[in-house]
């Protein structure tokens, strides 16, 4: 008998972990509405790195909704997508707080549910299922397609889905109710382009891995807009997310008769790393590394010493021309744990681009909420303004380019790409 | 030949660790017939006690020693709390405790630690080269192959010249008539789960130097890539982990290096070309390099 009932125990404690990590957490904070200033229909002109300080919370025109904005989020918190979801779903929740003490949307508090879809394409469908029963009329969607394109097909139009800190524009679709919270592939890889081009590098290299797109696409941009510029991609080379030694490729580099100026890739943490020391010990330490927010997700600038020199997209940092540090001095008064920067502040957009569209369509009707988002121009969010209008459901805002100085991020310069490839 | 050489010296290195932890699970397998899927947490183990040591000033002089206990404990203890309970149950039940170790290990990690990664320090000299006859090599590579070199030579005279080795190896032969010459199946079980740990915990330290960083599920890669490397070897069988190991990794990086050499953007396909060799090769040879011959009950 004990034989069976130690296996049966831990196949339980098994169940439960799973069951603990499938935490559900509401929210519907009902305070009293308060006078707001702006008004999302006349946008604040902004250039490129120029952000207006903004409020972080949505102002709400002259509307009043017979039924709250209850938003849902389909958050990955224990597997590939937890880097962002873990902290957006708390930062999301700030934000929604943050609303509803400002008056709500429409005179109504801001309802918010989040659901674990555990990295996991059926489990992310029965969450979608879930949370259209409980009545969410907007959906934040997890970051990457594994996840996200079962979401799309569960929610098909029932709900508008903003995808949080997904870049892939495969996502993004309009007329499906799908749209992206941050710049796509296309663009970050653009901007890294054209960043180099402007330091007067002219040659690079670049690794890519076929394990997902998010890590052959970005090479693949970058090289298009590289090359268009009149600069030389001498190698691509090849690499799994299951390595842990690049010497192959190394030894490769150190063999070219001349050695590039930058070495661009999507690699995250800890591998970009072991790629840094190594390049370091062949006396390849000169070549100028950049990358995409994946260096920013897993905090590249936690290598130490060998990340100096280091340059990579990123979606916001915090500076006296926008709302990010406020997000966060707000957040960490509400006792949020917000690790990654970039990844709470587009939670925060997130909800500001859902409550954004429920004020000026003065409407939680899905059909109205995605038709809204789709014409939405210079709303003012946390990490600055996005405009959807015309953009195919991937909005116009500015990439951030971050350099490691000193073991730190440090800002250099915000740009919208001229370039972008399709 | 430069190239060949590194490349070499290279593939051995990373086949090193394979081999290792091949041979703890090739070793799982013939005392209990039983492919241990759990096996690659003992790594996650190894991680995420070094990041608590690191947390407390833990340093590399010492840490290996703390890796590998690690790795022990913990690997006996999924022995005590799980498969000694299901161990005369079908090999199917056997697989199945398995996955739920792997699983409950990954949710554990990411409930009570983070699911996010946590680095720590690396010892200084890892990546650091040098020269022999105008070839590079890296220290570490080095490093990881002389370890593996003494660990296996330390296996080999612990299973050669040891009552518990040969008890092992006997039980691993024919379990019920190792017990009925007097060989008690826990202690020899639970003996072959401690070493497959040390195994693992050695595997968990070169793999840590060079990738200081603990994360749930880091132990997936490996696995997987260990239980082929036994498969190549043959199961069961010892000293085919250890050239199952080295082949698999041999073939990564010689795939890697020269397959661009055909053609521009062919190293992309490297990773299924290993597999499509590995796939030929056992269409040759089903059992792998080494064949193992077992006892069965009927």
């Amino acid at each position: 008998m004990k034989k069976r009932i130690i296996p049966a125990v831990l196949m339980s404690l098994s169940i439960v972990a799973a069951a603990c990590s499938d935490d559900e957490t509401t929210s519907d904070t009902t305070t009293a509405p308060v006078e707001t200033s702006a008004d999302s229909t006349t946008p604040p002109e902004t250039t490129p790195g120029e952000t207006m300080p903004i409020d972080n919370t949505v102002p709400s025109a002259d509307c009043a909704l017979d039924a709250p904005l209850k938003i849902g989020f389909a958050a990955d918190l224990g597997e590939l997508g937890a880097f962002s979801d873990q902290p957006g779903s708390e930062a999301a929740q700030v934000m929604v707080d943050m609303i509803n003490d400002a008056g709500g949307v429409g005179g109504l508090p801001v309802e918010y549910v989040v659901k674990d879809i555990q990295g996991d394409p059926a489990a992310t469908q029965r969450a979608a299922q879930e949370l259209l029963d409980e009545g969410v009329n907007a959906i934040i969607g997890p970051p990457f397609a594994s996840t996200g394109a079962p979401l799309l097909d569960a929610v098909d139009g029932a709900a508008p889905i903003v995808f949080m800190a997904s870049t892939d524009p495969a996502l993004a679709d309009p007329s499906r109710g799908a749209f992206l919270a941050s710049f796509s592939d296309q663009v970050q890889a653009a901007a890294m382009a054209e960043f180099a081009i402007a330091e007067g590098n002219m040659s690079a290299v670049t690794f890519s891995s076929t394990d997902d797109v998010y890590f052959s696409g970005n090479p693949e941009y970058f090289t298009e807009v590289f090359e268009g510029a009149g600069g030389e991609v001498l190698e691509d080379y090849a690499y799994s997310l299951a390595d842990s030694d690049f010497s192959t490729q190394v030894n490769a580099i150190a063999d070219l008769a001349e050695p590039p100026a930058v070495l661009f890739t999507a690699m995250v943490m800890p591998q970009t790393q072991t790629l840094l020391e190594q390049l370091d010990a062949a006396g390849l330490g000169d070549i100028v590394v950049l990358g995409v927010d994946g260096f920013d997700a897993t905090v590249v600038w936690s290598a130490g010493e060998v990340a100096d020199g280091v340059f990579f997209a990123a979606h916001t940092f915090q500076q006296d021309s926008n709302g990010v540090q406020q997000f966060l001095d707000d957040a960490a008064a509400a006792g949020a744990n917000i690790e990654t920067i970039s990844f709470g502040a587009l939670a925060a957009d997130a909800v500001q681009i859902l409550a954004a569209a429920a004020t000026e369509a003065c409407s939680v009707d899905a059909a109205t909420l995605i038709s809204t988002i789709d014409t939405l121009v210079n709303v003012p969010v946390t990490t600055g303004t996005v405009t959807y209008s015309g953009t195919g459901g991937v909005p116009e805002k500015d990439v951030v380019i971050l350099g490691v100085e000193g073991g730190e991020p440090v800002f250099v310069e915000a740009l919208r790409p001229e370039n972008i490839p399709s | 030949m430069t190239k060949l050489l590194q490349t070499i010296v290279d593939g051995l290195g990373v086949g090193s660790t394979y081999a290792l932890l091949a041979l703890g699970i090739s070793l799982i397998f013939g005392v209990m017939h039983l492919v241990n899927f759990a096996h690659g947490e003992l790594i996650t183990v190894g991680a995420y006690t070094s990041y608590f040591f690191f947390l407390h000033g833990g340093s590399w002089w010492w840490m290996p020693f703390v890796i590998i206990a690690s790795a022990m404990l913990a690997s006996v203890a999924t022995e005590l709390v799980a498969f000694r309970w299901v161990r005369n149950s079908s090999p199917f039940t056997l697989l199945l405790t398995s996955f739920a170790l792997e699983r409950l290990s990954h949710a554990l990690w990411q409930i009570f630690v983070s699911p996010k990664q946590r680095a720590f320090p690396k010892p200084s000299w890892v990546f650091n080269q040098f020269k022999i006859a105008g070839v590079s090599f890296e220290v570490m590579d080095v490093v990881t192959i002389a370890v593996t070199a003494a660990t296996l030579v330390l296996t080999a005279v612990i299973f050669k010249r040891t009552l518990f080795g040969i008890s092992v190896r006997g039980a691993a032969e024919d379990f019920d008539a190792a017990r009925l010459m007097g060989v008690r199946a826990n202690r020899v079980i639970s003996g072959a789960f401690a070493f497959a740990g040390f195994l693992a915990g050695v595997a968990a330290c070169l793999i840590l130097m060079r990738s200081p960083a603990a994360e749930p599920s880091m132990g997936s890669d490996w696995l997987l890539k260990a239980v082929i490397a036994a498969v190549i070897g043959g199961l069961g069988s010892f000293t085919g982990a250890v050239v199952g190991g080295l082949v698999l990794g041999l073939l990564e990086t010689l795939t890697r290096a020269y397959l661009p050499d055909l053609a521009d953007g062919w190293d992309k396909f490297s990773t299924a070309v290993v597999f499509v060799l590995i796939a030929l090769f056992f269409v040759v040879r089903p059992d792998g390099i080494f064949k193992v011959s077992h006892a069965e009950r009927v």
